[in-house]
């Protein structure tokens, strides 16, 4: 077994906080960061980013949106989520095909909670494999999701099966390959390695510090979305072309925890992008250094934390307006864009890349 | 104080909230009323100002908005459609054909069902042919209150 | 034209530019709408049960036809409306009453589930009774509810004996006179 990283890990101040004993199985704290990280940051982001989501889709129609639901409608993912956990099944059979591939659907998506980065002391796993994880989940991922479609034995579900599985594959390579030109920039792929190839002022990111960086950091966000079929990229599982393809007959628990894992995908793949491309956590006017002399780690951490999301938040915004106002592609488009345009741009980032630095590190 | 009483007052309360604010629908749209739903969900009356938003599915949905005349053929889609949907689901019925056949009821027309409670329950009609957005609105509002338990007491017709 | 490989990859490289392009665009179109300045200046929704921004009951054409109103003062109880309604949702019962030249109308009912608004029983009133209100929203939970009763009421057949010796009474006036 692998031991946390001695200097002051958020886990070790947990467990001194609770007054757990140094003898404590590590799992234990891994269960409780895993529930922790959860309930904290991802279902509140869920809430946000779904009221965000529909407001500004309601603009970009000169709509109003919900606002009915509390004050300005802001309870109204609150609405939703009670609402579809009240629902019950009109009829009494019990889908066991559907509950097993849902639950490897999900299990491969909340996998990667392990290594989702959130702060300098909240790593849980800091490995130099680390960053791969997503990508071996995405695998699973692809699997769970179209056999997912196929026990829903309809004609959406198969083809948005098939579909997303194709679409799984596609995203999968040039986003890959943009991780390795971040490392090539960055020496390691730990996430530490490439937090601490960054500095807080802007052109000192990773995504802005050479052309072919830039073009890393583009290949790596789309492949993202295509990978994890989010809106601008989401052909196979789209509600209007498909009937929601592989969650076409999920209704009620089900479908919260469907689309919950479809939002946490896209909240990994930001935080992802911000943390490798976009200056991660540092704090800006030197903030870090001087909360870390001064040994107010718990306030560093909650900042890094809230700075991190806030960059990725405005990412996710951005990537959202994108959806919004642009159409969706048919299948073929998406997988055509993502092997005939992002793979050759990813293989030429990769080149440049490599070539760049060490054309630096020669000089 | 009952054990049960926290139950229904307060945890109830938040649960029917729920409920009447997020009425997820779907329409079986087969004539103008369902041109008055469309209009109703689009940008001058925005349904989804009330937590509607249109579903493709009827599994996904809370709420039938029954428009139209029904044909004694699509009769037992209708019905299939409303059983597939899981509970608690609610019907709204839209305009004269679907509330009592309108123009096509049995005096009229071999083919019609007069009225959609002839097939499955009706929570609420809205009259009209078709009723303007605004008076689905007010229907809709009728079921929310009616999900809240906070019902106007027979609203009638003046 | 001659293809050679560098026009194949200028092609290539013209077709993702105009991608980008075409997305760029579309963002440059709806971005102005996340402060109100898009094509739609004005606020278009009506934010319904809002009378503020509602403004349905002022934009309603003079001679919309909303539900039906019958001022039973001015009713004859010719049944006109009732012959000539399409869908058959007006039922007009009457009776004698104690003027021999005026009817009782003992019941005046409108369906609204069946009525489809058209107005020809409005055109057709002589006395201009029906009219049509202003009133359009009329949701209930129970189809009985949509039935709209404007009539006097059945009278008793005490009642009736009493207006029928009225009756008979006026006759006889009518005749000496």
């Amino acid at each position: 077994m692998s031991s946390y990283p001695q200097e002051a890990s958020w886990i070790n101040l947990l467990s001194s906080t609770l007054g757990f004993t140094p003898g404590t199985q590590e799992w234990v704290f891994a269960a409780i960061g895993l529930v922790f990280i959860y309930c904290v940051i991802i279902l509140p982001s869920a809430a946000m980013m779904s009221f965000l989501d529909r407001k500004l889709s309601a603009d970009f129609q000169a709509r109003v949106g919900p606002n009915r639901a509390g004050p300005a409608g802001v309870f109204q993912p609150l609405a939703d989520l009670v609402k579809l956990l009240q629902k019950e099944a009109a009829s009494t059979d019990w889908n066991w095909r559907e509950a097993l591939w849902l639950g490897v659907h999900t299990m491969a998506l909340y996998s990667t909670v392990a290594v989702i980065p959130l702060g300098s002391m909240a790593l849980l796993v800091d490995t130099d494999m680390s960053v791969f994880l997503p990508f071996w989940a995405a695998l699973v991922l692809a699997l769970g999701t179209m056999l997912l479609g196929f026990s829903q034995a309809s004609v959406p579900g198969w083809f948005g099966g098939i579909r997303i599985a194709a679409q799984v594959l596609a995203g999968a390579f040039p986003s890959l390959v943009a991780v390795l030109c971040a490392g090539i920039h960055s020496g390691d792929y730990r996430w530490s390695a490439f937090v601490g190839a960054q500095a807080a002022f802007p052109l000192r990111w990773t995504a802005f510090s050479d052309p072919f960086q830039f073009i890393a950091f583009v290949v790596f966000v789309a492949g993202g979305l295509v990978m994890l079929a989010v809106p601008p990229m989401d052909a196979a599982v789209s509600l209007r072309d498909l009937h929601g393809g592989v969650s076409s007959h999920l209704f009620g628990r089900r479908l919260s925890l469907y689309r919950l894992g479809r939002f946490y995908g896209f909240f990994l793949w930001s935080v992802m992008a911000t943390v490798i491309f976009l200056g991660a956590w540092t704090l800006p006017f030197g903030l870090g250094g001087v909360l870390r002399t001064r040994e107010e780690l718990w306030l560093l951490q909650l900042l890094e934390t809230l700075w991190l999301l806030g960059k990725t938040f405005l990412l996710m915004l951005a990537i959202t307006s994108l959806a919004r106002v642009h159409p969706r592609g048919r299948i073929d488009q998406v997988t055509d864009f993502s092997w005939k345009v992002l793979s050759p741009f990813s293989l030429f980032a990769l080149i440049g890349s490599a070539l760049w630095t060490g054309w630096g590190l020669l000089r | 104080m009952k054990s049960g009483s926290f139950y229904v007052s307060t945890v109830g309360r938040v649960l029917k909230w729920a409920r009447a604010n997020s009425l997820w629908y779907t329409s079986t749209g087969a004539g103008c009323c369902a041109d008055e739903v469309l209009n109703a969900s689009g940008n001058r009356y925005d349904l989804e100002r009330f937590g509607c938003v249109p579903q493709v599915d009827a599994k996904q949905a809370d709420l039938l908005i029954i428009t139209g005349m029904i044909s004694y053929k699509a009769a037992p889609h209708l019905k299939a459609v409303y059983d597939s949907m899981p509970s608690p689901k609610y019907v709204i019925a839209v305009g004269a054909c679907a509330n009592c056949g309108g123009m096509f009821a049995p005096e009229f027309s071999y083919s019609a069902v007069p009225g959609a409670d002839r097939i499955i329950p009706v929570d609420v009609y809205v009259p009209g042919c078709p009723p303007r957005p605004e008076s689905i609105m007010n229907g809709l509002i009728a079921l929310q209150e009616k999900i809240n338990g906070t019902g106007r007491n027979h609203h009638k017709a003046q | 034209m001659k293809s050679s490989i560098f026009s194949t990859v200028r092609a290539y490289l013209y077709d993702v530019y105009l991608r980008f392009r075409s997305i760029w665009g579309s963002l440059l179109t709806a971005l102005p709408y996340l402060w109100g300045a898009g094509e739609l200046r004005k606020e278009v929704t009506e934010q319904y049960p809002d009378p503020i921004s509602s403004r349905t009951a002022d934009d309603l054409p003079a001679r919309s036809r909303g539900l039906l109103f019958n001022d039973i003062q001015r009713c004859t109880g010719c049944k006109e409306c009732e012959k000539i309604c399409p869908v058959q949702c007006i039922r007009v019962d009457t009776e004698a009453g104690s003027d021999p030249t005026k009817l009782w109308v003992a019941r005046f009912d409108i369906d609204f589930s069946k009525c489809v608004f058209c107005g020809l029983c409005v055109e057709s009133c002589h006395p201009q009774s029906l009219m049509h209100s202003r009133q359009y929203e009329g949701a209930v939970y129970e189809l009985k509810d949509l039935v709209a009763s404007f009539g006097r009421g059945y009278v008793t057949a005490e009642q009736r004996m009493k207006w029928a010796a009225l009756r008979k009474q006026a006759e006889s006036d009518e005749v000496y006179l």
